[in-house]
């Protein structure tokens, strides 16, 4: 079977499993929180919020969406065992891990965005920017990826771990005054989304990041057992 | 007519554990399950170390110089005094990766495992259950947040140049413990009723890392910008308020969102009645609705 | 235990040396850790069915896992069809495995569960939904198939992975108790299924602990011990091979102790005992017995009502080699 042909009928499986779980519905719940919270700072009358603030929940949302649905996904089916049924096909190791990625990341995205743009409605712009969908959507990509990753090094616990990296050592990375600032996701999702600079390079930074997430996880795919 | 044939079993007649002590032996499973791998504990336990020894070296390090964070008006708050107290935001930081892997996991990993009817099946009553998970989970997190701000107390204490120091310093030692067991407390039981919220394991941990980082920042922010009460809701603020104030450190102007301690304290415990409310509720919903049922 | 169906049409297993190795594992270890799965093991596999025998944590399940490709050796080397399993994809085409666990993906229904492991197996998609169709109703399941996994009995679920593992029609099987938590009616159909897999030419590799399972489905075993093959083949020769343990017979006939009376003084006959209604024989060299037995029935015009043999079957084929490699054989 092909790389391609496998990618696709796992990221079809994973969206079935997604449309008939509970997940999506949690994810929701999250993202609905810094839209709620920009409704609750508009209607007690305490002023528009600032947008840093909405931007800052935007970037704890990217923290813990992609844990919840890409890290946990190879994890899940190596803890539940049902990793057996695709590493007993002719499926090339790395189709689960990009076939999963393919059909959860654009959700994760999705959703972020959807998040944002609502919050930016009732926040200060009233609507989200190009450069903030640009720097929100790809962060939320390379999140994923790095999600991906994670979940491949540490599967029992790849939730837990993606949530503590991006948010302890992704977000202090990025606060760094020095060039290490560019190793971190929410350092590129922030310069574009949030300060709008820097737009080609940042792009670039995330899809290198994202690849090089991605690819960490397809070698670590190639030795994992069932 | 039914009898039991004598095949050779003989019910056990030895000494039994007393019903009321059962809840230990679910605790007990509970820290030793956790001990067992790498990620569950003993990674929040090393960044708890971490953040232990760095507090330390800055004790050292501090001297006496003056803290610009003291409020009291009748004696001096040196840079030592603000350690312990400051030091605090950073063991709930070890605390929260503790819950993700551990604590925030425990009743939602039951249900998806089936486990219950391994503990209903036997004589262990609702109660025993959330008991030992609550005792267990307790003793994991006080070993992250309770034990590092007293092993910063003791050295502290330590540093005292004199009998007088010290006799003026040992109230730190309670004030460290008070901060330990309100933190441990709030990291045992929110978690443990989130995860007893859901049945999959990854939706309760996901739901409660957004509460907590989230809500928690949302409701901190709408605090400054509202009404600061609401910041109390914010788990780690609340603690930190709670520290500053028994430490005698004023909130830093334009900063900090200046929480009361009353409010604090009663945000806490409002968040751990809740959270035990749950878990009574949930374990008790699965227990009545019969072994097998979770 | 006398097996309850016909093996006449079931090509034999690692006994047919004329045909190809499917299996060929040399030196083949296996640890966990500290813990051992299998260790050195040598063996062959040419076709038929072919039973894994052992006990609970005996490595029956872990050298499956490294038949299927899931798990790579620790050391030695396993070829299928002259293929690494865990390296060389191509060769899991033509592997169908299930597992012994019974987590599936429970969002799915039984039919969408079995289309996307047939096309993940390579089957195109047009036809895949049509031989998962195929698989369900042969495991029984039309009826269950657009019901989701989620709501499936223990038995349910087990025909369910079973049509997983046959809807892309591989030539090899690797079934881990395949038998388990199923009724006797689905148990039958099952064994069936498995046996008209076998005589289409398909290799079969059950693994069970459960003996009569095995022993109705084929007489050529294997059986895992510590994460050794303790012994393999037919078990009737395996049974003969174990000199150890006297092969007993027992006689019912009208007229014991003439027959006892002849048979005393066969040097091959280790004990005779005597009972109401006839007598057990045990001797070393059970063919020429049957035929001393026959001519003192004909000589003596003896009325033989049963004739059989307690320990000529795989429970008890089992007991001696597992407690000869316990060390605690008489």
């Amino acid at each position: 079977m092909s790389m391609t042909a496998a990618i696709l009928t796992i990221a079809r499986i994973t969206l079935v499993r997604l449309r008939r779980g509970r997940a999506l519905w949690v994810g929701g719940l999250i993202a609905a929180l810094p839209v709620l919270f920009a409704v609750a700072i508009r209607l007690s009358g305490g002023g528009q919020s600032p947008r840093e603030t909405l931007f800052g929940l935007m970037q704890l949302v990217l923290a813990v969406m992609p844990g919840l649905f890409v890290a946990s996904a190879v994890g899940e089916d190596i803890e539940d065992r049902t990793i057996a049924y695709l590493w007993a096909r002719p499926v090339p190791r790395g189709a689960v891990l990009l076939g999963k990625w393919l059909a959860l990341a654009p959700i994760v995205t999705l959703v972020v965005l959807a998040s944002w743009s609502l919050t930016e409605v009732v926040g200060p712009r009233g609507a989200p920017s190009p450069a903030s969908l640009l720097g929100l959507g790809l962060g939320a990509l390379a999140a994923c990826a790095v999600g991906g990753g994670l979940g491949t090094i540490v599967p029992r616990h790849g939730m837990a771990v993606s949530i503590v990296y991006l948010l302890f050592f992704d977000l202090i990375l990025g606060a760094m005054p020095v060039s290490l600032a560019n190793l971190s996701v929410s350092h590129h999702a922030r310069l574009i989304g949030y300060e709008e600079t820097m737009a080609l390079s940042g792009v670039g930074w995330l899809v290198g990041l994202g690849a090089l997430w991605l690819v960490i996880g397809l070698r670590r795919m190639r030795k994992l057992e069932a | 007519m039914s009898v039991i044939h004598d095949l050779g079993y003989q019910r056990y007649t030895g000494p039994r554990r007393a019903a009321g002590t059962r809840w230990r032996v679910i605790a007990r499973q509970q820290v030793a399950s956790a001990w067992q791998t790498w990620w569950r504990f003993k990674a929040a336990l090393g960044l708890a170390v971490i953040v232990m020894c760095s507090a330390c070296a800055i004790l050292l390090l501090a001297g006496d110089r003056k803290s610009s964070l003291g409020r009291a008006q009748s004696f001096v708050i040196t840079l030592q005094d603000t350690v312990l107290p400051e030091s605090i935001i950073w063991f709930c930081r070890a605390g929260f990766v503790l819950t993700l892997t551990t604590a925030a996991t425990v009743v939602a990993s039951d249900r998806q495992s089936g486990a219950f009817p391994f503990y209903f099946a036997r004589s262990v009553r609702p109660r025993d259950y959330v008991l030992g998970k609550l005792a267990g989970t307790a003793l994991l997190a006080a070993a992250i947040v309770a034990i590092g701000p007293l092993v910063v107390s003791l050295v502290r204490l330590g540093l005292t140049e004199s009998a007088d120091e010290l006799r003026g310093q040992l109230p730190i030692v309670g004030k460290a413990v008070l901060l330990g067991v309100l933190t441990t407390l709030a990291y045992t039981a929110v978690p443990l009723g989130f995860s007893a919220l859901l049945g999959n394991r990854r939706h309760a941990v996901a739901l409660w890392a957004a509460y907590y980082l989230i809500a928690g920042q949302s409701l901190y922010v709408l605090g400054r910008e509202v009404w600061a009460p609401l910041a109390a809701f914010d788990l780690p603020r609340a603690i930190q308020a709670i520290a500053y104030s028994l430490f005698d450190l004023g909130f830093r102007a334009g900063r900090d969102v200046e929480i009361p301690l009353g409010v604090a304290v009663g945000a806490l415990v409002a968040h751990i009645v809740v959270a035990f409310a749950v878990l009574a509720i949930q374990i008790r919903r699965a227990h009545t609705r019969g072994v097998g049922a979770a | 235990m006398t097996p309850v169906v016909d093996r006449t049409a079931v090509p034999s297993g690692t006994a047919d040396s004329g045909r190809p190795p499917v299996v060929v594992a040399t030196g083949l270890s296996k640890w966990y850790g500290h813990v051992l799965g299998v260790s050195d093991i040598a063996w062959t596999v040419r076709g038929g069915i072919i039973g894994l025998l052992g006990p609970n944590g005996a490595g029956k399940s872990t050298l499956i896992k490294l038949m299927a490709g899931l798990i790579r050796p620790s050391r030695g080397q396993l070829r299928i069809h002259g293929q690494d399993p865990f390296a060389d994809r191509d060769v899991r085409r033509r592997i169908g495995y299930a597992p012994e666990h019974e987590s599936a993906w429970d969002e799915l229904t039984a039919l969408e569960l079995v289309t996307a492991m047939a096309e993940l197996a390579g089957v195109a998609r047009p036809a895949a939904e049509p031989a998962a169709k195929d698989a369900l109703a042969q495991m029984g399941m039309t009826d269950a198939m657009h019901r989701r996994v989620k709501g499936f009995s223990k038995g349910m679920r087990q025909r369910t992975k079973l049509a997983t593992a046959i809807a892309h029609r591989p030539d090899f099987l690797l079934l881990d108790e395949p038998l388990t938590g199923v009724d006797p009616i689905a148990r039958a159909e099952i064994v069936a299924r498995i046996r008209e897999l076998a005589v289409g030419g398909a290799t079969v590799v059950v693994s069970s602990h459960v003996l009569y399972e095995i022993e109705a489905l084929t007489s050529e075993i294997a059986v895992i011990y510590r994460g050794q093959v303790l012994a393999e083949g037919n078990v009737y020769e395996i049974r003969r091979l174990i000199d150890r343990h006297p092969h007993r017979i027992r006689i019912e006939c009208d007229r014991p102790r003439i027959l006892a009376a002849a048979l005393a003084a066969a040097e091959h006959v280790a004990r005779i005992e005597i009972t109401d209604h006839g007598l057990l024989v045990e001797t070393r060299e059970p063919d020429r017995c049957y035929d001393e037995l026959a001519a003192t029935v004909l000589e003596h015009s003896l009325v033989v009502s049963t004739l059989s043999s307690p320990d000529n079957n795989l429970s008890a084929v089992f007991d001696y080699l597992t407690a000869s490699a316990r060390g605690d054989a008489p």
